[in-house]
């Protein structure tokens, strides 16, 4: 092989490494975008809990007129543990899992309690 | 060595090219300007196709011209004019748009009104004026309505022409042209074959496809009609357009009393029974149209003819009271309380 073939292959890996490395540097600036550091648990429009994530303690009860919701806590992960005893017909909240991005929220109906990621209660338009 | 060199080569090759992939795969491209009155945006998801996003959005703009009543030699201007010496003949897109308005004036009994030109006329340097003026006089609305009757325009298929038995008759797409913008935009951008997108014609918003993020539903929210932030969110699957009529957009106040764009066309005057009606369906066209008319006919009419329908809307009454249509429920999150 030719010294010239040499240094051309290496500029040409070079500036492939280089776009790569830029191209992942943006992947992990969007994915960082979607994690936020505070949960918000409202009733009934009123907020009943504010959890730093992540969070060191990974259950948290909350007492409310509806029973007892008990929130699971992995890392900014969060879901309504199905062990929860609080009423509800339809268990929306609990079938719907695990949430884990800023967009994402748990709603239970039934007793309006809303479980979101602070500074995104977020809507993808608004009709006037 | 070379060899090695070769599959570094090809290894690379083929990393960059899923990065890139995914990259490309992941952006959003929007394009939002100032059209019909309003700030209008369109946003293609998984795309970073700008051109395109650019060429979907100027539908509106050419909504916004074909519908434009008060440019000097607009369109319905000239039709204002000259229908009602002789019968003259319109392109196509507006024959077609005028025959479906007149259905739907069938559909609401009247309350949506596409000939209501004479009353918006009358009241529209009140509503956009920032200053105190005067009302208009009862005998001035009288005739206004009389004139704002879609029985005096005559359709004729074989030469696509519009003819006014009266002078002064005049064509008003304003109650739909938002919607009909957006079923534009939609049509655009599924020819284009545009998996995601949402298209915002100024507050009637259609969904296009699947929400981005791996999600299930859209969110839509529904601004509150008497204070900052919102009344509520609507959970949407594809394919839904939602448009909202409201007393806060365009109003003034004059003695205490809001005289807002919504006109009822029987009494001439601005409609008072609700303050803000949303309406979901799978035409902008036909959420506008209805959003306007169930403004008109009021909270129970309006929750009868949305039953009736089978249609979602969510209907706030003066005193701040949110009502829904049947089946709603499963998709509103009502923030207001």
């Amino acid at each position: 092989m030719k010294r010239y073939d040499l240094n051309v292959l290496f500029i040409i890996l070079l500036i492939i490494i280089f776009i790569t490395i830029l191209s992942i540097v943006d992947i992990n600036l969007f994915n960082k975008n979607s994690f936020s550091s505070l949960l918000i648990v409202e009733e009934k429009g009123k907020e009943i809990a504010r959890i730093n994530l992540p969070s060191e303690q990974k259950y948290y009860s909350l007492v409310g007129e509806w029973g007892n919701l008990i929130l699971e806590i992995e890392g900014v992960k969060v879901r309504i543990a199905p062990s929860s005893k609080h009423y509800c017909p339809d268990k929306i909240c609990m079938k719907k899992g695990w949430i884990g991005n800023l967009h994402e929220s748990i709603i239970c109906l039934p007793n309006q309690i809303v479980v979101y990621y602070e500074g995104k209660r977020t809507f993808d338009g608004i009709t006037y | 060595m070379r060899r090695i060199f070769k599959y570094i080569l090809l290894i690379s090759l083929i990393i960059v090219f899923f990065v890139w992939f995914f990259c490309v795969k992941t952006g959003n491209v929007v394009y939002r300007d100032i059209t019909m009155d309003t700030y209008a945006g369109v946003t293609i998801y998984n795309s970073r196709d700008k051109e395109l996003v650019r060429e979907a959005w100027e539908e509106f703009r050419k909504v916004d011209l074909f519908l434009d009543r008060y440019k000097q030699d607009s369109l319905l201007s000239e039709i204002s004019k000259k229908a009602s010496i002789q019968p003259i003949e319109v392109p196509n897109e507006l024959f077609v748009l005028l025959r479906n308005c007149l259905v739907l004036y069938q559909k609401t009994g009247g309350s949506f009104n596409p000939a209501i030109g004479p009353l918006v006329d009358l009241w529209r340097p009140l509503i956009n004026s920032q200053s105190d003026i005067v009302l208009p006089v009862e005998g001035e609305i009288r005739k206004a309505i009389n004139l704002s009757k879609p029985d005096l325009i005559e359709l004729n298929d074989e030469g696509h022409t519009i003819f006014f038995k009266e002078k002064g008759v005049s064509l008003d797409f304003g109650a739909v042209a938002k919607g009909y913008a957006v079923d534009r935009v939609m049509e655009f951008l599924k020819e284009k074959k545009v998996r995601n997108a949402l298209i915002d014609g100024g507050g009637t918003i259609g969904l296009l496809g699947p929400p981005p993020q791996g999600r299930t539903l859209w969110r839509v929210a529904i601004k509150h009609p008497r204070k900052e932030g919102i009344l509520g969110i609507l959970n949407l699957g594809h394919g839904w357009t939602v448009s909202t009529s409201g007393d806060y957009e365009r109003y003034n106040e004059i003695g205490g009393v809001r005289y807002h764009h919504i006109l009822d066309p029987d009494t001439g005057y601005p409609t008072k029974y609700l303050i803000s009606a949303t309406v979901v369906s799978e035409k902008g066209f036909i959420s506008d149209a209805y959003s306007t008319a169930i403004m008109v006919m009021g909270l129970e009419k309006g929750l009868d003819f949305l039953e009736k329908k089978g249609l979602y809307g969510v209907l706030v009454t003066p005193d701040l009271k949110v009502y829904l249509s049947k089946g709603t429920e499963k998709y509103f999150e009502n923030l207001s309380e």
